[in-house]
C-alpha cells in the first residue's frame, strides 16, 4: 500500500484540474511548483486509500441523514 | 530472517487453538499479540462492571453463600460474562461457515439473531465467499492468525470489490484494535487453504462485519501499512512486557552493616 499523491490545480472552477496520481511525492510537488509558477496556484495532496474514502463517504453520509 | 521454521500450521484444542512451526516452536497468534501490546483501559470498567452485574443479579443467592465462597464467586464473575460471549462468538463464527458453505446452519435459540443477522449480510451485499477461516501467517514477522472471510461483494455506487472482513460478535461493538487485527492478516507473507499456502490476493477494502442479535453493522476499518507498523510496535510492546520482569534485579546487598542508628529524643 504505496502512498500516492495527486497535484490539484485550482482554475477558477468548481473542480479543480487533478494530475496524477503519483507514488513519488518529491515530482508532484516539483510539478506543483511549476504549475504555481506558470499557469496558477496548485497543490499536493495525498490520495486516501480505498477503505479511508469508504469511511470519509459513509462518515458523510450517516451526518447528513441525522435529524 | 525468521525464527520459525515453516510450515507454521494451525492446532485446534477443546478450549481454542495455536499456531506452531516444523520444530514445534509456539507462533504468537495475532490476536494474542494485540491483547499483550495494546492498553485496554475499558477493560478495568468492564470488568468492574461485570461483577457489579453479577452481583444485583444473584444477590439472594450469594447472601446465602459463606464469605469465602462469596468472594470466589464475584471474583470469578467476569470471566463467567466473558466465557459466555466468546462462547457466542465461536457458535456464530461456526454457524456464519455453515451458511457460506451454502449448508443450512442448526443453532441454539441464543444465537439464533445474530445467525439471521449474519445471512441478511450475505443476501443483502450479494456476497461470495473466496475463502472462510483461513490461517495467515508472517515467516518474516514471526506470527500467525485466523482470519474470518475474503469474499467479493456488492458495495453502494461501487459494484463488486474483494473485501478481507472480520466478524464481531460482541455488544460493545467494533474496536479500533480490529484495524491491526486486519493489517496482519492482509499483509501475512502466507494464507493458508486447504494445507496450501499462497500469496494472499489483493483486498481493495478492509472491514468488519459487526452481528448482533437484532441486526448487522458492514464497517468500513483501515487496515493499510501504517495499521501494519502500529501491529509490529504493538509486538515489541507485548515482548517488553513479557521480559519487562527480568530487567529488575533483586536487592544488591552491602559488603558491610552499618552501625548508624538514628536516637530519638523522648518526649
Amino acid at each position: 500500500m504505496t502512498k500516492l499523491w495527486a497535484v490539484l490545480l485550482d482554475i477558477g472552477t468548481a473542480d479543480p484540474l487533478v494530475y496524477g496520481p503519483t507514488e513519488d511525492e518529491d515530482t508532484a510537488r516539483d510539478f506543483a511548483a511549476f504549475l504555481t509558477t506558470e499557469v496558477e496556484p496548485a497543490r499536493v495532496v495525498e490520495l486516501l486509500s480505498p477503505t479511508k474514502q469508504l469511511i470519509s463517504f459513509w462518515k458523510h453520509h450517516n451526518e447528513e441523514r441525522k435529524p | 530472517m525468521s525464527r520459525f521454521t515453516a510450515p507454521i500450521r494451525r492446532h485446534d484444542t477443546a478450549k481454542g487453538h495455536y499456531y506452531k512451526d516444523a520444530t514445534g516452536a509456539r507462533v504468537p497468534g495475532v490476536t494474542t499479540i494485540i491483547d499483550d501490546g495494546v492498553p485496554k483501559p475499558a477493560l478495568i470498567n468492564w470488568a468492574a462492571n461485570a461483577t457489579a452485574d453479577y452481583a444485583v443479579d444473584n444477590w439472594d443467592d450469594l447472601g446465602g453463600l459463606g464469605p469465602a465462597a462469596r468472594l470466589k464467586k464475584l471474583q470469578n464473575a467476569r470471566y463467567e460474562a466473558k466465557d459466555t460471549a466468546s462462547k457466542r462468538g465461536t457458535e456464530v463464527h461456526l454457524a456464519a461457515e455453515q451458511l457460506l458453505a451454502g449448508k443450512p446452519a442448526q443453532v441454539p435459540e441464543e444465537i439464533a439473531g445474530h445467525v439471521e443477522a449474519y445471512a441478511r449480510f450475505l443476501d443483502e451485499f450479494k456476497v461470495e465467499a473466496e475463502h472462510v477461516e483461513f490461517s495467515c501467517v508472517s515467516y518474516k514477522w514471526g506470527y500467525a492468525g485466523t482470519a474470518d472471510l475474503f469474499a467479493s461483494l456488492v458495495l453502494p455506487d461501487k459494484g463488486r470489490v474483494r473485501m478481507l472482513l472480520d466478524l464481531k460478535t460482541s455488544r460493545s461493538g467494533v474496536f479500533g484494535e480490529t484495524a491491526l487485527q486486519l493489517a496482519a492478516y492482509r499483509h501475512a507473507d502466507v494464507w493458508i487453504i486447504d494445507g496450501e499456502e499462497f500469496t494472499p490476493p489483493t483486498a481493495d477494502y478492509t472491514a468488519a462485519i459487526h452481528v448482533r442479535s437484532d441486526g448487522y453493522d458492514l464497517v468500513p476499518v483501515e487496515a493499510g501499512e501504517a495499521e501494519f507498523k502500529d501491529f509490529l510496535y504493538a509486538a515489541r510492546v507485548g515482548q517488553f512486557v513479557a521480559r519487562s520482569r527480568d530487567l529488575v534485579g533483586p536487592p544488591i546487598i552491602s559488603p558491610v552493616s552499618s552501625a548508624f542508628r538514628l536516637i530519638r529524643d523522648a518526649q
